[in-house]
């Protein structure tokens, strides 16, 4: 019955106060959604400043106090060498300017649910991160501040994530390209006998071009072969 | 009316008949020739036409060319436990897992292909069953390819190889090792299940994402998995232990359930 605003004659005095209330309900119900309508600000005003109904008692209902307009957030420019890293209900917001990827690291880590330490003291030293990103899934922002500088396993329920660290940045270490993408032919043949990998010009996504050694493994070294694995020659 | 009915079955016994039908390949028709039409003697053995086909031996395929070359794709090859073979051999050695091959590296990409073991250019070819080995180029190259039961071992290049964009291919049961360059490289996403690459020069897989279950992918030469981030690669149940420069390069989603020797993940 709120919504039933149809002026009618004859009511006695409760049925004035009752159709007061009425109104008082209808209004407050009213003026949010102006603020939220697809118009923005500029509609919500012309909704508040409209002339306001009068009603069968002829008494100007009281005008409504101009609802607060939420702003959106100014877009993030950090300055240089700052990062922030926070959520906006569902979705992650990363902001990064030649930031420390430890200290990206540690921010996404505390909003993900991770153990900040691991991450910050695997990045230090790492390149730094300049990003600009926003989005809902956890993993990819993970992805986005590790990229290749560590290798990484992810698993993530919603907000939360688990990461384990599982390789330091060997490969931007060593100076070995990881980017499949483009071959490149080798610089010459090699002896039929001695053919090692040959060190290949430009970005070549196979092992050739990965002929440094890069520095020893910190994992494992190698170990004899799996049992089992290798049918007979 | 029993006449019709015996016309059509007797069609329908021939159809059934025609579509179960393999076609045989033998190193002797190799050399023939005319396995399919266009198919000249000597390898690469040409298959021009999409079917089955089956191995009834092992292929000795010399130094200088591929071995099989589908043209068409629809093609299933069952190598029927024979092997599709080269002469190279690529052996592994020393802390780093270096891989030496005795063939000679490839000056243009393009060589790798052709002197690929099998070699697929169509869509939606299978190869199962057997072993390819001992190539100058891959042991398998083509895209939208499936590969069950296989060994792909000693080549020079990457067992196996799609550098075809967007035909995602699947490797199962098979066994990717000892040769010079990755044990996958695949340009698509790729689906590696039950399989182990182990002890190539590159890395296990490389691929730009897959999902990788129940399998093994240790002593490469670099990465167990070195995969393009977008979209991650998945790995559930898998163990990446051994590799020179690491377990993953990049990330990874986890399932669980893997094993890096450093951690369980």
């Amino acid at each position: 019955m709120h919504g039933d605003t149809t002026p009618r004659r004859g009511r006695g005095p409760d049925g004035a106060a009752a159709l007061l209330v009425g109104a008082a309900v209808v209004l407050t119900t009213v003026a949010p959604m102006a603020v939220l309508s697809p118009h923005g600000p500029a509609g919500a005003a012309a909704a508040t400043s409209a002339p306001l109904p009068r009603w069968e008692t002829g008494a100007a209902l009281p005008a409504m106090p101009a609802a607060a307009v939420v702003k959106p957030a100014p877009p993030s420019s950090p300055e240089a060498g700052q990062a922030r890293v926070w959520r906006e209900r569902h979705t992650i917001v990363i902001a990064a300017r030649q930031a420390p990827r430890a200290e990206v690291a540690r921010q996404l880590a505390a909003l993900t649910g991770v153990d900040p330490q691991r991450p910050a003291a695997v990045l230090h030293g790492a390149r730094p991160l300049t990003l600009h990103w926003r989005g809902s899934d956890a993993a990819e922002a993970w992805r986005r501040v590790l990229g290749a500088q560590a290798g990484h396993a992810l698993q993530c329920d919603g907000a939360r994530c688990r990461l384990w660290l599982i390789a330091q940045p060997a490969a931007a270490a060593a100076g070995v390209d990881t980017d499949g993408s483009v071959d490149a032919p080798p610089a010459a043949d090699l002896d039929p006998v001695t053919d090692r990998p040959p060190a290949e010009a430009g970005h070549d996504g196979t092992a050739d071009a990965g002929a440094d050694d890069g520095p020893p493994p910190t994992w494992e070294p190698t170990q004899p072969d799996p049992p089992g694995l290798f049918p007979a020659r | 009316m029993y006449p019709l009915h015996f016309s059509l079955a007797l069609a329908l016994l021939t159809a059934a008949a025609g579509a179960a039908a393999q076609a045989p390949i033998t190193h002797e028709q190799a050399l023939a020739g005319n396995v399919t039409p266009g198919d000249a003697p000597g390898y690469p053995v040409t298959i021009s036409v999409p079917g089955h086909y089956r191995l009834m031996g092992n292929l000795q395929v010399p130094s200088s060319t591929g071995g099989i070359h589908a043209t068409v794709g629809g093609v299933t090859l069952d190598l029927n436990g024979f092997t599709v073979g080269g002469p190279g051999t690529c052996t592994q050695s020393g802390a780093n897992n270096v891989v030496t091959c005795t063939h000679y590296a490839l000056a243009h990409l393009a060589d790798r292909d052709a002197l690929s073991g099998i070699r697929f250019q169509g869509r939606g070819n299978t190869v199962r069953n057997g072993t390819v080995r001992g190539f100058r180029g891959h042991g398998v190259s083509g895209g939208d390819t499936v590969l069950e039961d296989l060994v792909l071992r000693d080549n020079r290049y990457s067992g196996f190889s799609s550098f075809a964009v967007g035909h995602t291919s699947r490797v199962s049961g098979t066994r990717i090792l000892l040769n010079g360059d990755h044990g996958v490289h695949s340009a698509s996403y790729l689906i590696f299940e039950r399989s182990a690459a182990v002890k190539n020069g590159g890395d296990g897989l490389q691929t730009g994402g897959a999902l990788v279950t129940d399998s093994v992918l240790t002593n490469n030469r670099r990465y167990g998995i070195a995969s393009s981030s977008n979209p991650h690669s998945t790995v559930r149940g898998t163990q990446l232990r051994y590799n020179h420069l690491g377990p993953i390069s990049g990330g990874v989603l986890s399932q669980g359930g893997n094993y890096s020797g450093g951690a369980l993940f």
